[in-house]
């Protein structure tokens, strides 16, 4: 084995790449502090129990250790979200607004899909102590807003929401079980897989749930839904949501896809839920969604919605079109013109490197005895 | 522009005509050619053959929107970040656990040979039983015969190769048939063509 191999998984930003990174979460920054963001900056290592909470899925991916101080299990952080949901649950006054922001890596045993990273940069921002569509909205823009930064143009726009998939296994009193096989086979979109439960399970609504499963396409799939879900009072407010962003989402620019069967791959998801896509990519670059409740494991019961994407990853892809700034090379020498020279280049914005190897391949010369940049 | 992928083999001899029926033809020159992308009558869409195993692969990666897998390939497979809209209803079989007649798997560790190793332990662990699971590429049955596993989990059809060398199936861990998949980026980013053509070819089953 090579000494300079790195775990499968897990990789590292140099040169151009790294240094777009920087520019780039500087720019992110700026963006939320500007729409009143506050930036936290969440410990790598928590005890399990608060970075876990209720979900699954942060649990198979979470690398776990023993914290030979207290003799408590400790976990790497895989999710900044429970994090936000502690962080908020101290120090939060009840139906007060507020709102994070964070860039940190972080760490996966497994990776979420097959580009394969389990040490993502997650970037992302969270409003808590809102339950009104205003917020979704607000997080949403905010999300397209940050993948403009990143010159991401053409987005496709996906939009769902899981409280209509939450109500109807409410309805049909299925147990935990056939509720997680039921979030399976529609994290799959698999109807011939619902087909068979449906057929295996005499549960009420069955119908209801074979129509769900297919209601995506544009906003037309809406007034459907109307039809398909009358009378089921939840599911309509539900929809009348999805409504509501229709009409602020449409026509500016943005593809609108809506998919009612949508859940998210974290369980603690349960309100509107949304993902950014792109042509290119087979996969989500930004998504997220509402997660009323999760901080309920800290005594305190908060509405929330927030969205997330791996930055790193988004950098890597190269879908950014940074401007590669020239290098000048200069001489080096005591002389005390020269040394002003560059640093008034330095302080114009230029990128200055002292050539060492007293080559001719330099970019400044002496014209009538005064330092100046060669044509 | 979209890109289906197909199994080679027993599949695409059934899936061709299922094709042709919604519209889709790949010409006899095509077929036959040594290209790899295949031009159809349809101009906006291209295929592609390849083994069985690759198809969720490349339709997971995004190389091509849709896909037609049997179940077995996309159990195996995990199948994240792939819809599955569709069962065309051929190429069916039966995935399923078979021993010698007189083995009883009731005690111990079970070591099992098949090559569908990711199935076989999930299926197992949801029966709470400890098992050892021994990959092969083919001649699943002569595993037991040679007391090389107590058991194998392949693929049944008809049950003859069973018969044949005194293996019984005992359990039924999926019905398998050929499904239509699609990648759910492009599900979200060309989701009226993938649609009419989910459509077309669901009309026509």
């Amino acid at each position: 084995m090579s000494n300079w191999q790195l775990p499968e998984g897990i990789d590292e930003l140099t040169g151009e790449q790294a240094f777009v990174f920087e520019s780039v979460r500087r720019c992110l920054l700026d963006l939320y502090q500007s729409w009143g963001y506050e930036l936290v900056v969440p410990p790598m290592v928590e005890y399990i129990e608060s970075l876990i909470l209720t979900s699954n899925s942060v649990d198979q991916k979470t690398f776990k250790f023993l914290d030979s101080n207290s003799g408590r299990m400790l976990g790497v952080h895989s999710d900044i979200t429970p994090q936000i949901a502690r962080i908020d649950s101290k120090r939060s006054k009840p139906n007060k607004t507020d709102r994070y922001c964070y860039i940190n890596a972080i760490l996966k045993t497994q990776a979420d899909d097959f580009y394969a990273t389990r040490s993502p940069i997650q970037a992302g921002a969270e409003l808590y102590g809102y339950k009104g569509i205003e917020a979704d909205i607000e997080v949403i823009e905010l999300m397209v807003a940050s993948l403009s930064i990143l010159n991401i143009q053409g987005l496709t726009l996906s939009l769902g929401n899981t409280a209509i998939f939450n109500a109807l296994c409410e309805a049909t009193e299925l147990d935990k079980q056939d509720i997680a096989t039921l979030r399976d086979i529609f994290k799959r979109k698999s109807i011939p897989d619902l087909d068979t439960f449906l057929a295996d399970h005499a549960i009420k609504e069955a119908d209801k749930f074979s129509a769900l499963i297919s209601l995506d396409g544009d906003d037309q799939v809406l007034d459907r839904a109307l039809k398909v879900f009358a009378g089921f009072s939840s599911v309509v407010e539900a929809i009348n949501d999805l409504i509501k962003l229709n009409k602020v989402f449409n026509g500016n620019g943005i593809n609108l896809m809506f998919d009612l069967g949508e859940v998210k791959a974290y369980e603690y998801h349960n309100g509107i839920v949304f993902a950014a896509y792109h042509p290119n990519y087979s996969k989500a670059l930004a998504q997220g969604g509402r997660y009323n409740g999760l901080s309920q494991s800290f005594g305190i019961s908060r509405d929330a919605t927030g969205f997330s994407f791996d930055l790193k990853f988004l950098i890597q892809q190269q879908i950014s079109n940074p401007i590669k700034s020239k290098i000048l090379n200069v001489p080096t020498s005591d002389d005390p013109e020269l040394k002003a020279f560059i640093n008034d280049l330095r302080l114009q914005g230029f990128i200055v490197r002292q050539d060492f190897t007293s080559s001719n391949n330099l970019d400044i010369k002496k014209i009538d005895g005064k330092w100046a940049l060669k044509d | 522009m979209l890109t289906i992928a197909l199994s080679k083999g027993r599949i695409l001899e059934q899936t061709l005509p299922l094709l042709e029926k919604a519209g889709l033809s790949i010409s006899a020159k095509e077929l036959k050619s040594r290209k790899l992308i295949l031009d159809t009558n349809l101009g906006e869409i291209k295929v592609i053959i390849l083994r069985a195993s690759d198809v969720p692969v490349f339709v997971q990666h995004g190389a091509a929107d849709i896909g037609i897998a049997g179940k077995d390939v996309l159990l195996e497979h995990g199948a994240v970040g792939l819809f599955e809209l569709l069962d065309l209803g051929i190429s069916k079989c039966r995935l399923m656990v078979a021993a010698q007649a007189n083995q009883d798997l009731a005690k111990g560790t079970l070591r099992i040979a098949t090559k569908y190793v990711n199935s076989t332990k999930r299926y197992f662990q949801s029966q709470g039983r400890q098992v050892e699971v021994i990959k092969l590429s083919g001649a699943m049955e002569l595993a037991p015969i040679v007391g090389l596993a107590h058991c194998i989990v392949d693929l049944v059809d008809t049950g003859n190769t069973l018969k044949a060398n005194n293996l019984v199936p005992l359990e039924l861990i999926e019905n398998i048939s050929s499904r239509l998949i699609v990648n759910s980026a492009s599900f979200n980013t060309k989701h009226s063509e993938i649609s009419d053509w989910v459509d077309r070819v669901k009309d026509n089953l």
